[in-house]
């Protein structure tokens, strides 16, 4: 710091006499400077250094001539190309007003409330994340498509078209908000509550002055992150979007369509504005938290109130009878001999291998894409979030993987998966080695992901209280240590969500690896799309129902784990 | 004379543009109990977090036991601390929490085990080991925390206002435990808080802190007795602040009226004083038309405080009402009451000039 030399004040001035100090480095800021390069090199190699191979791509002709703004004027000429804006803009904006009220009231139930088989919704409410976005598209065909039984409640309206996307989008986003506002509700300091009674604030008053305040953090971050899926999400608006183009279906019709690599570029750098609004409102909102849950503060626990309860209770049923309501028409569709003429049931849709070259092995290829993003994801995303939140100094290499840490929210699968091409396909490249392996869809996977799981770890870590490593400090017990025996197991129910996350993502995901997959490596939710359109719309039905059925078993095992935990180690909750 | 245990020189904190601490510089004794007094803002959590070396100072130095530890990390000095959130692990048991830091030093099982009872037992908690830190009550969380920040035997303890979050009377309490801690354990104590009453009762020396400067430094007496500014005096217990001039050597003018007092100050006859008088210094008994600095005030409004009374004394001529503290013996003898006309004086020995200040506090 020059502050010193340049003094503000007389008596700082007279104080020159001493030169300015830095403190020397103790073990542990090695440890967590060497931790914050690692970082900042990993994020480099698995995500600016790609992009920026991408964004030169959009400045280059197909000969590799540098052509300037071309490629963008021609863009912003082509109303067809351009319109896709506006298409993404709307739906993702009706999506976001449509799901923000409803996870946020189907979160307080979850959290607040004493409702009957909280644990039942909760597993329903997260089936959706468990699926891939086709599914519910799927759905939607069978149900309002051309030969859709309930086609008559549209009043000869299309599901296919904006209206779809949007019915689509909200069965896929309503978990993901769901899992931020869950979060943000989860830890509140009981005594606050009480003393609102105490005082004798109305049960409004207190859900405006305690409650939304307390959750308002999370509701920003879902808002955005709804957003910022449904601009970016591939599979709904290629499935039912029939002629209502965005700007996720124009990157792959530009791509694999037309083969034009540097239009497909520029499209992907057109979507990457709303994402990098929605980054600076989150920093700034970011500023503004601080800690909610002091090492003090007594952990809320929701009391009987029966009204309450019981409305939540309905509003719970409805939401989740909606949800069970999608997912059991695709299982059932995929269970069908031939819709809608022949309804008698088998399980010839399941036998991939006639329908799909790759048959059954996709799936296996899914599962270790899935197993391995979530080990190497959580580890990265936790260990990184702990140094950013936790640790002081070191301002500038911190600000830069803040910032890197946020960008993946805003770069689309599509983008991502493109960007690896150029980057890790280019001649010279010594890591093009991964290309076309496991490793690159792993990576790709991490990465894709890291921005909710980086968000879900932060907001877990800021509820810590801010003193606990300055009584490492004083305890010469080293950050490492403290790490392990409190933060992550204070932590550890965060801890889990991310791998699942990361485990259910990498299961379920088309876009980010529709570009980088070779044929042994090929996944499930591809074979979808592939199928879906050669025709196959039952056995695509099928083969999205396996990996609904894996993402449940595996979320199955997760809530058991958790329940164990809570009995276990996370004791000291209970007062 | 003994060495001072804790040297700071010339320390300079600057957060931005903003001066934290405008050379400060103080000597701490082995064994002292100190407390930083002062408003929030003043500096005092900064100077604290400064000797912790949790945030380091822009300059100066800072020596402790004859070593320089300027510019080493928290976790190279010498000190446990206590802070007002607590700060304790929620996941770990009592006994983990104290135990915490014997752990990681290799200290034999059995030997923590000991040292964490006998802790426990220092701090009055000997039946919590198995508890969470959840279970316990706010003054119960900061004796664990007082266990914990005790346990490595530390050479300095700090307590960051760990008193602020607690109930009155819990205060009270562990206010006079902590200071009977420390006539025990003998450790050099630094403490920080806001509260008057906390520092005069729990201190050895004060160190009376504003805008980032030291006013005063000195025993809770001194601090009391002779405040060195019109701040230490305002913040330190309640003083009457009279607007004076100065009309002759050793004497100043308040309200018309000639007022004898010792001058050790610099200014020059004609010079605009302040007069400061703690309200129970205010004579009455005795007091005759030939007493040093005897005028006639009018008593203008009484509150009753239990075992004194509070009286407000309209003096003709001064802007505002004199301020004094009369016992309820006092108040008895000498039938005080509302309206009364009555004769005090305010002793040479018990007053205090400060140079005026634009305004007064």
């Amino acid at each position: 710091m020059t502050a010193a030399a340049t003094p503000a004040t007389p008596a700082a001035a007279a104080a020159a006499a001493y030169p300015v100090v830095r403190r020397q480095l103790d073990r542990d800021d090695m440890v967590m400077r060497a931790g914050l390069v690692v970082l900042i090199g990993w994020m480099l190699l698995t995500l600016v250094l790609p992009l920026w191979t991408l964004l030169s791509k959009s400045f280059h002709n197909q000969n590799g001539e540098f052509v300037g703004l071309a490629n963008y004027l021609l863009y912003f000429s082509t109303p067809s190309l351009f319109d896709s804006v506006w298409n993404s803009l709307y739906v993702s904006v009706v999506t976001t007003v449509i799901v923000l009220p409803l996870a946020f009231v189907y979160a307080y139930a979850l959290q607040r409330s004493c409702m009957r088989w909280k644990g039942l919704f909760q597993a329903l409410a997260l089936i959706p994340i468990l699926a891939p976005s086709l599914l519910p598209a799927i759905s939607l065909i069978y149900l309002f498509g051309n030969q859709g039984f309930l086609k008559e409640l549209l009043f000869g309206g299309s599901i296919y078209g904006a209206g779809g996307i949007i019915v689509a989008q909200v069965f896929y986003c309503f978990p993901h908000a769901l899992m931020i506002l869950v979060a943000a509700l989860s830890m509140a300091d009981g005594r606050l509550y009480e003393a609102a009674d105490v005082l004798g604030a109305s049960k409004t008053r207190v859900f405006f002055t305690v409650t939304l305040p307390g959750a308002k953090y999370g509701v920003i971050s879902a808002g955005f992150v709804i957003f910022t899926l449904v601009v970016t999400d591939f599979g709904i608006a290629k499935v039912i979007g029939g002629r209502f183009n965005v700007l996720a279906t124009d990157i792959f019709k530009q791509v694999i369509g037309q083969q034009n690599f540097e239009m497909g570029a520029v499209v992907g750098f057109v979507l990457l504005l709303p994402a990098v609004v929605a980054f600076a409102a989150n920093r700034i909102t970011e500023r503004k938290q601080v800690a909610l849950l002091s090492a003090r503060a007594v952990p809320l626990e929701p009391k009987r109130e029966p009204r309450r309860d019981w409305l939540l209770f309905g509003f719970c049923a409805l939401v989740g009878g909606l949800i069970a309501g999608i997912l059991a028409m695709a299982a059932w569709a995929s269970v069908v001999t031939r819709w809608p003429y022949n309804l008698a049931l088998t399980l010839k849709n399941y036998a991939f291998s006639e329908f799909d070259s790759n048959g059954w092995s996709a799936y296996w290829n899914s599962i270790e894409l899935a197993s391995w993003t979530a080990v190497i994801g959580t580890v990265v995303v936790f260990l990184g979030a702990y140094l950013l939140e936790k640790t002081r100094g070191f301002a500038w290499g911190r600000g830069i993987a803040q910032f890197m840490a946020m960008l993946p929210m805003a770069v689309p699968g599509l983008v991502l998966g493109l960007a690896y091409i150029f980057f890790f396909n280019a001649r010279g490249n010594p890591l093009g080695f991964i290309y076309a392996t496991m490793t690159i869809l792993v990576v790709n996977s991490v990465t894709h992901f890291y921005t909710v799981s980086h968000l879900t770890a932060t907001t877990a870590l800021k509820q810590l209280d801010g003193e606990f490593e300055a009584v490492s400090a004083s305890l010469k017990v080293s950050l490492l240590r403290t790490m392990v025996r409190v933060t992550t197991p204070v932590c550890l129910p965060a801890v889990l969500d991310v791998s699942i996350y990361l485990f259910v993502n990498a299961m379920t995901t088309v876009s980010a690896v529709i570009f980088l997959y070779s044929t042994d490596t090929k996944p499930a939710a591809v074979t979808i799309i592939n199928m879906d359109e050669a025709g196959f719309t039952a056995a695509a039905a099928a083969m999205a129902m396996c990996i609904v059925a894996t993402s449940a078993a595996v979320k199955i095992v997760h809530l058991m784990l958790t329940r164990r935990f809570e009995r276990t180690t996370q004791a000291w909750r209970k007062r | 004379m003994t060495a001072p245990y804790l040297r700071i020189e010339r320390l300079v904190k600057q957060f931005g543009a903003f001066t934290a601490l405008k050379d400060v510089s103080l000597e701490i004794f082995p064994g002292e109990f100190v407390c930083f007094l002062g408003p929030s803002g003043c500096g005092k959590t900064t100077l604290l977090r400064a000797i912790a070396g949790l945030d380091i100072q822009t300059s100066g130095r800072i020596f402790q036991a004859g070593k320089e530890i300027s510019t080493l990390p928290a976790s190279k000095r010498d000190f446990g601390i206590v802070f007002q959130s607590y700060a304790l692990f929620p996941n770990l048991s009592v006994a983990a929490n104290v135990a915490y830091g014997l752990v990681s030093r290799g200290v034999a099982k059995v030997e923590i085990q000991t040292r964490v009872v006998d802790l426990l037992q220092l701090v009055g908690m000997p039946e919590a080991a198995r508890k969470y830190p959840a279970q316990l009550s706010g003054g119960q969380q900061q004796r664990v925390a007082l266990a914990r920040a005790l346990a490595l035997s530390p050479g300095l303890l700090l307590l960051d206002e760990p008193l602020s979050a607690l109930d009155a009377r819990v205060r009270a309490h562990l206010r006079s435990e902590i200071r009977q801690l420390h006539q025990r354990l003998k450790v050099t104590t630094i403490m920080v808080t806001h509260d008057q009453e906390e520092a005069l009762t729990m201190a050895d020396r004060i160190v009376v802190m504003n805008q980032g400067v030291i006013e005063q430094v000195g025993t809770p007496s001194e601090v009391y007795r002779t405040p060195s500014s019109a701040f230490v005096a305002d913040f330190v217990g309640t003083t009457n602040f009279l607007p004076a001039v100065v009309s002759a050597a050793n004497q100043v003018r308040y309200a018309g009226i000639d007022l004898v007092c010792e001058l050790d100050v610099r200014p020059g006859v004609g010079h605009d004083i302040t007069l400061a008088v703690r309200p129970e210094d205010i004579a009455v008994r005795g007091v005759a038309a030939g007493t040093p600095n005897a005028f006639p005030v009018r008593i203008a409004d009484v509150e009753f405080l239990g075992a004194f009374c509070r009286v407000k004394l309209a003096v003709e001529g001064g802007e505002a009402p004199i301020v004094a503290d009369f016992s309820i013996n006092l108040m008895r003898d000498l039938g005080v009451g509302v309206g009364k006309d009555m004769l005090i004086a305010l002793p040479p020995e018990w007053l205090r000039v400060f140079p005026r200040a634009a305004q007064l506090p």
